[in-house]
Formats: structure tokens, C-alpha cells, sequence
């Protein structure tokens, strides 16, 4: 896979150069950093303790507590000692989760009756739904984006690197004594903060940093048509599926005509905006409209109001990149063409300017290369996701097949037009998760009207 | 039209277009960099941040006094946004500025911006008010906007003290919306030069940055968390101010608590004149008299009530409002 994403950057548009593909630093350079890195324990680098929760709390309720504790997850913590003795959580719960889980609960009536094999899982949260209440346990880890992950106590830094290059966001660290408990989480955030400050006390460091991102082998910046983006008309149900089916924690928001990015949606102003909303409207609720959500209260206590999207070009170096997602807070920027004459005029609809995404883990696995760390794919849960969400589900209705594109990474998934036309307005099911009691009934009024466009229903 | 605007009633289209391309014409004319000077006897306030709020505008001009020959006024940016009378705002600043040229002047801000109009309010009490076209002639004229000023004092100061003064021994004040620079060696000139017609800010660049950076305590430049611009620390301030002979940098584009504040040792004054920002931040507002000497006087103010609509009520679509009322 690496491979081919190298041979996109060298064949690219960008003109009569022929531009390096990859910058790497001197060997000897790499293994002074190694050495240093090796000696620095991953607990000095906890930055979130662990906020746990009973397997059998409702999803509604671990929602509440994400967000009272404002923390980005939850520790589950195992149903009985069956489970797994030394170890006290049976996995985590995320906003990523929220958000499958969310999809799933709007998009249900969609889905065949039939159990499929590989929708277990699914089969059981829908029956909970039924039954008026749905376990966190069965909702952790949905997204398929948030395993759970243990280190030793001595754990190193290099360690850490490579759990992050292969696309997790957390990791969980033991205690000294004993192995069952725990003190504390170390998020891809704060590792990459450590980079930053070393790189200002490391000058060979600094100056590998000071690269143009472009010459730098990241494996997403150069997807182009392939990045999950929404036009500005779609719905805030659109992005959710997206988000959940996609394995990706954000979508682009771009401008209608021209594809320019505007801004974007995570999984995390869906946790904040979509779960304590008191009507399912919100769901067909317009992207343009839901960012102007998303964005009201920043800045509304200190008047430090934000761009509405954070990007970088492929010309800005890796430092400013770093330090732009760590000054921001994000867990991704976006990379758009610069614009001028060298853009190239009648692309299809929605080429735009948006070019490929820099986040976090994929810079750490820049550096986890350097480590000589094996096995590095920060991708490899993206793409399983959608591997595994095309097979367990049907096939939407009105054309949409071309979004249920296999792991085929080509597939072209901003078709989002069509995507618009099949989100149903005023979803009762949602109900449940948004603390009125659900109405079988009514979902069934629903499916049948439905009747006329679900093909796959007869089957 | 004050009155009329009081009672929510909207002015006709014809008028709002006069007075916006009149107010156009004016600023094409100025540079990107305005200079003024405060003769003997008068006095200039310098206002910051509104952001739609009209009925503070209103308390506030009750307090300065509207523009006149012995009394100038500077609005620094960010006039429309967050408040959702954000049209009667800007339509009185650019009333006043066809009809005194002269003695009222004002700064384009960070949200005088189609990035920032599109989620921020504007656009959508603009089209909604007015239509479509309307809103697209103020994203131009928003273009046309000077991009700060340079306040000089005509008489040289009474009491001589640390401060640093312009080549000809007079006080001068730089007033901008956001603030300095990611690079030493900006000069005034070099503002003064800026292409600005029909371009917006952008994410990086000297027009960016005069809108958008925020000054901060540490020494040095470090990376802004709005995701754009930078924040410069008091030592930047300094061997700007020195470099180009200027007392003092004013700026807005932050809420303080207080309604200004003085930072960098005297060099950097945030002035923000929305009280109660959004209906939440319980700050008060402030401006800042200048006189033909360049000395300064604070002024604080509260929030005086409103008609009952939220900020932002004009996010774009039926829907919104609904969800709102």
C-alpha cells in the first residue's frame, strides 16, 4: 500500500519538475534521536487519567459523562471476571463510537432484516434499542477506530510510536505493582507535543521538521478525490454516515460550486451538538448551518473567534504543520492546493482545492519510521472499517452503491448529492438515544412507506 | 434612520445602497494605511470590536458623541458578526462616513470577511434583510476598507517621558484590528503599499496578520490557537514601535473583561467595545479618547438591554430560526 501512494506523489500534476519524493534525515542523525527516544518512559507522558464506566451504563448515560468530564473517552470496565481477569476494562468508548452508534440508530430501518454474518454485534444493539435501553458495553469500540491498548509500566517512547502508527489515538498505561490497574492514558496529542519540544532543543531534529510537508512520505496527503468531504447542502445525517461508514473521524466541508473547503465536522461536534439536542431535526440540518453551530460558542466568553477550517499547503513545513495542530487542538488539518495559475481549470465538480489531510498519528508514523519501528500503517482501522461496514450492510437505495465502494480506495465517496436524497427526515428511532421512549409502531409506519424505495427489502 | 432602526424596522434597499457605494467611493480613495492627524482642540476616540451589537452602539455613541469637527471617531473592525443587528451597525458607521469623511473612519476587522460572514452571521441577516445582492455588495465594500491608522498628534507632548515618538517628536498611535507580524522589519510604508481591493485576508500574509494575530506574555512569536496568524510577545512590540517611531500599537480584536487593557508595558492596548459579548461574557466595553497631544483616556461601559432575538439569529435557512425561537 505504501508503495502506491509513493508512485501518486511522484506522477502528480504539479508541474514539468520532477519532485523528490521523500526527504529523509542522515542515518547517523536518526540514531542519535533513537537513542534519546528509547530513554524516555511513555508514563512521563500521560496526559488524561482514566474515566471509567459499568458495562451495563446506558449509552445515553456514557454520552453524559464524556461530555460533563470533557474528555475525548471512557473505559469500559469489564462485565464480570469471565471477561478477562487481568484486565479490568473490556475496551473504550469514544465520540468516534457515538457517532457509529448514532448512524446506526438513524439509519436502522435501512438495514435488511436478515442477520447477516458479521453484524452480531449490530443485531444485538438494535434488539436493546427495541427493548428501550442499550448497554455501553455493546457500542465500545462500534467505530472499529478505538481499540483498547495496554502498556507496561516501563513502557518506552518508541513503544508508544509505534501503537500510534498503526492509527490509535490512546493507550492505556499499567501500574508498577500490578497489572490489572492502571494510571493513566497517553493520547497521540500529547506525544506529539514531546516531538515539538524536542525539535526546539534538538537542532537536527528542528531541520528535518523544516521540511515542506509535501517531500515528506505522509500517506495522506495526497488523496485528492478519495478525502471524505460533504457540499455545504448535505445533512448533519449525511456526515454521520460518512464518519462512521468511511472509519474516519471528520469530514471536509466544501463549497457547492466549486469544491472550495470550507470547514469540517468530527465526530466530537456530533457528540457535542447532535446527543443533547432536543429534537431530530438537527439531523437533517444543512452542514453550512450545523459549522455556524459548531463554531458559535468558540470564542464566545473571549472573543478569540477561529478560522473556520484549519489547513496547511503542500508547501508548508512539518513544523508549522505540528505546531498548527497543537496550537489548534485538533486532531487533523487539511491540506489544500495553493491557489494561481498553476491549477488546472475544468476538474469535475468536486475537486476544489482540497488535496489530501496531515493528522496527528500520521506525522507520529513519519517519526516512528525514523525509529525503525515495523509494522507501520495508520490507515490499516481506516480502511478495515470500510471493509467490514460495506459487507454487513445493504446497499443504499437510489444509486447510492457507488458510495458502497469495497476497500477499493478510489471510490469516489464525495458522490453526496445522492447521499442527501436518501436521508428520511424526522426519525422517531433516534428517540431512544435522545431521551424520549422509542415507538415500534411508528418505525413501522416508517418502513413502510419506505416501501416504494428500498429495493433490497423484498430479498 | 437611528429611530427607524431602533423600532426593527428595516430602511429601504435604495437607501442601503446609497449609502453603502457612497461610503465605497470614500474608501477607495484612503489608502491601506491611514494617516490622521488630531488638530488642536479636537479629540479622536478609537472604538473596538461591536459586532452587531446596535443597542450598545447606540449607548456608546450617547457616550462619545457622533463624529463632528472637534471630534473624530475610529471604529477598529469587526463591526457585523455574533450580534444579529449587524446591518443596522454597519449602515450607521457607513452613513456617518458619507457624511463626515472627514471626522469618521474605520478599520476593516477579521470579520469583514466572506470566510468569516458565512458562519458567523452576517451573510445571513444580509441576504435576509436585504437579499442576495446586497450581501454581495458589502463583502465588496468590505474590501475597499483601510486596513489600520495611524493617529498622530499635532502638538508635541507636555510631559516627556519614556515614550517613543515619531520622527518628528509627536505622539502617534497605530491602530489596527488584529495586530503585528510573523517577521521583524515591517514597515509603515510597506502597509500603506498593501493591494487591498477585492482581496480577502486569507490564512497567511501581511493582510492576514494585521487582522487576525493576538499579542501574548511570553517573549518571541508562538503559533495562535484561532488557527491562523500568530501571537507576538511585548519584545516584538517593542522593536516594532521603535523601528517605525509609533507610541503605541491599539488593537481589538479580543474580549477583556474590563473593555481595554494595557499590555507589552504600555505598547499594546486591546480596546473591545461589545459589552456582555454574545450575551455571556458579562465584560464591559470600553473606548479610548485620544487627544491633540496623544494623551489617552479610558472610558468603561455596560450593556444596556435589547429586544429579545439571540446572537446569530440569522444563521442561513428557515430552520435554524425555528429551532431558535
Amino acid at each position: 500500500m505504501a508503495n502506491k501512494r509513493l508512485s501518486q506523489t511522484t506522477t502528480d500534476n504539479w508541474g514539468e519538475i520532477q519532485l523528490p519524493t521523500s526527504i529523509t534525515p542522515f542515518e547517523e542523525d536518526a540514531e542519535d534521536w533513537l537513542t534519546t527516544w528509547k530513554t524516555v518512559l511513555a508514563r512521563d507522558l500521560i496526559d488524561s487519567r482514566i474515566v471509567s464506566v459499568d458495562a451495563e451504563t446506558s449509552v445515553e448515560d456514557a454520552c453524559d459523562l464524556l461530555l460533563a468530564e470533557s474528555i475525548p473517552c471512557l473505559a469500559v470496565k469489564s462485565l464480570d471476571s469471565r471477561h478477562n481477569p487481568s484486565i479490568p476494562y473490556l475496551g473504550l468508548f469514544d465520540y468516534a463510537d457515538v457517532n457509529a452508534f448514532l448512524t446506526l440508530a438513524a439509519t436502522r430501518h435501512t438495514l435488511p432484516p436478515e442477520d447477516l454474518p458479521g453484524r452480531s454485534r449490530v443485531n444485538e444493539i438494535i434488539a436493546a434499542a427495541k427493548a428501550g435501553r442499550v448497554p455501553v458495553h455493546l457500542v465500545s469500540n462500534l467505530s472499529e477506530k478505538n481499540p483498547i491498548e495496554i502498556l507496561p509500566h516501563n513502557a518506552t517512547l518508541v513503544v508508544l510510536l509505534s501503537i500510534f502508527a498503526r492509527g490509535t489515538h490512546r493507550t492505556l498505561i499499567q501500574s508498577a505493582e500490578k497489572a490489572d490497574e492502571f494510571i493513566g492514558i497517553v493520547s497521540d496529542h500529547r506525544l506529539l507535543s514531546w516531538f515539538d519540544s524536542y525539535a526546539r532543543e534538538t537542532p537536527a531534529f528542528m531541520k528535518y521538521l523544516s521540511n515542506p510537508i509535501q517531500f515528506l512520505s505522509l500517506p495522506s496527503i495526497n488523496l485528492r478525490d478519495t478525502i471524505v468531504s460533504a457540499p455545504s447542502s448535505a445533512s448533519v445525517l449525511d456526515a454521520m454516515k460518512m464518519m462512521s461508514e468511511e472509519g474516519v473521524s471528520s469530514v471536509a466541508v466544501v463549497e457547492e460550486n466549486n469544491g472550495t473547503l470550507l470547514s469540517a465536522v468530527s465526530v466530537t461536534d456530533i457528540g457535542k451538538i447532535v446527543v443533547p439536542s432536543q429534537s431530530n431535526q438537527i439531523l437533517t440540518t444543512p452542514l453550512l448551518q450545523f459549522i455556524a453551530q459548531i463554531k458559535e460558542p468558540d470564542g464566545s466568553t473571549d472573543g478569540v473567534d477561529k478560522y473556520p477550517v484549519y489547513s496547511v499547503f503542500p508547501s508548508s513545513l512539518l513544523s508549522y504543520t505540528v505546531e498548527k495542530l497543537l496550537a489548534t487542538n485538533a486532531h487533523r488539518v487539511f491540506v489544500t492546493r495553493e491557489s494561481g495559475p498553476a491549477s488546472p481549470t475544468g476538474l469535475s465538480v468536486f475537486s476544489g482545492n482540497l488535496s489530501g489531510i496531515v493528522s496527528i498519528v500520521d506525522i507520529l508514523s513519519l517519526f516512528a519510521r525514523l525509529a525503525k519501528v515495523p509494522d507501520i500503517d495508520p490507515t490499516r482501522m481506516q480502511r478495515h472499517r470500510r471493509a467490514s461496514s460495506a459487507s454487513s450492510q445493504s446497499s443504499f437505495p437510489d444509486g447510492d452503491t457507488i458510495f458502497r465502494s469495497r476497500s477499493n480506495s478510489r471510490a469516489s465517496v464525495t458522490r453526496s448529492p445522492l447521499l442527501g436524497a436518501s436521508s428520511p427526515p424526522g426519525i422517531p428511532v433516534l428517540d431512544s438515544v435522545l431521551g424520549s421512549s422509542l415507538d415500534p409502531t411508528n418505525l413501522q409506519r416508517k418502513e413502510s412507506r419506505k416501501g416504494t424505495r428500498v429495493k433490497k427489502d423484498s430479498i | 434612520m437611528i429611530t427607524w432602526f431602533k423600532d426593527g424596522k428595516a430602511i429601504a434597499k435604495r437607501y442601503v445602497w446609497e449609502i453603502v457605494m457612497a461610503a465605497h467611493d470614500i474608501f477607495i480613495k484612503e489608502e491601506s494605511l491611514v494617516d490622521v492627524e488630531i488638530p488642536e482642540g479636537v479629540t479622536c476616540d478609537v472604538i473596538g470590536d461591536v459586532h452587531g451589537q446596535f443597542y450598545d452602539v447606540l449607548h456608546l455613541y450617547k457616550l462619545t458623541g457622533p463624529p463632528s469637527e472637534k471630534h473624530f471617531v475610529l471604529m477598529n473592525g469587526d463591526l457585523v458578526d455574533r450580534g444579529s443587528w449587524s446591518i443596522e451597525v454597519i449602515l450607521l458607521a457607513f452613513a456617518y462616513k458619507w457624511l463626515y469623511p472627514e471626522y469618521m473612519y474605520i478599520n476593516r476587522g477579521n470579520h469583514e470577511a466572506k470566510d468569516m460572514n458565512r458562519t458567523y452571521g452576517f451573510e445571513g441577516e444580509a441576504k435576509h434583510k436585504h437579499g442576495e445582492q446586497a450581501y454581495k455588495l458589502f463583502a465588496h465594500v468590505f474590501t475597499t476598507m483601510p486596513l489600520a491608522t495611524l493617529l498622530s498628534a499635532s502638538k508635541p507632548p507636555s510631559s516627556k517621558n519614556a515614550a517613543i515618538l515619531s520622527p518628528d517628536g509627536r505622539r502617534r498611535f497605530f491602530i489596527v484590528h488584529g495586530g503585528l507580524f510573523s517577521k521583524d522589519g515591517v514597515t509603515l510604508d510597506d502597509i500603506r503599499k498593501l493591494d487591498r481591493v477585492g482581496r480577502q485576508p486569507g490564512q497567511e500574509g501581511l493582510m492576514c496578520e494585521l487582522l487576525w494575530t493576538d499579542p501574548q506574555e511570553m517573549p518571541g512569536r508562538g503559533p495562535s490557537k484561532r488557527g491562523v496568524g500568530i501571537a507576538f510577545g511585548p519584545d516584538v512590540t517593542k522593536s516594532w514601535c521603535t523601528l517605525n517611531g509609533v507610541t503605541g500599537v491599539i488593537r481589538s480584536h479580543e474580549v477583556r473583561q474590563n473593555g481595554y487593557e494595557i499590555e507589552h508595558d504600555g505598547l499594546c492596548t486591546t480596546v473591545f467595545s461589545a459589552p456582555n459579548y454574545v450575551d455571556q461574557s458579562g465584560n464591559k466595553g470600553a473606548f479610548i479618547r485620544i487627544d491633540a497631544e496623544g494623551n489617552r483616556e479610558y472610558t468603561q461601559f455596560d450593556a444596556v438591554p435589547h429586544p429579545p432575538m439571540k446572537p446569530m439569529a440569522y444563521l442561513q435557512g428557515g430552520l435554524s430560526s425555528l429551532m431558535m425561537m
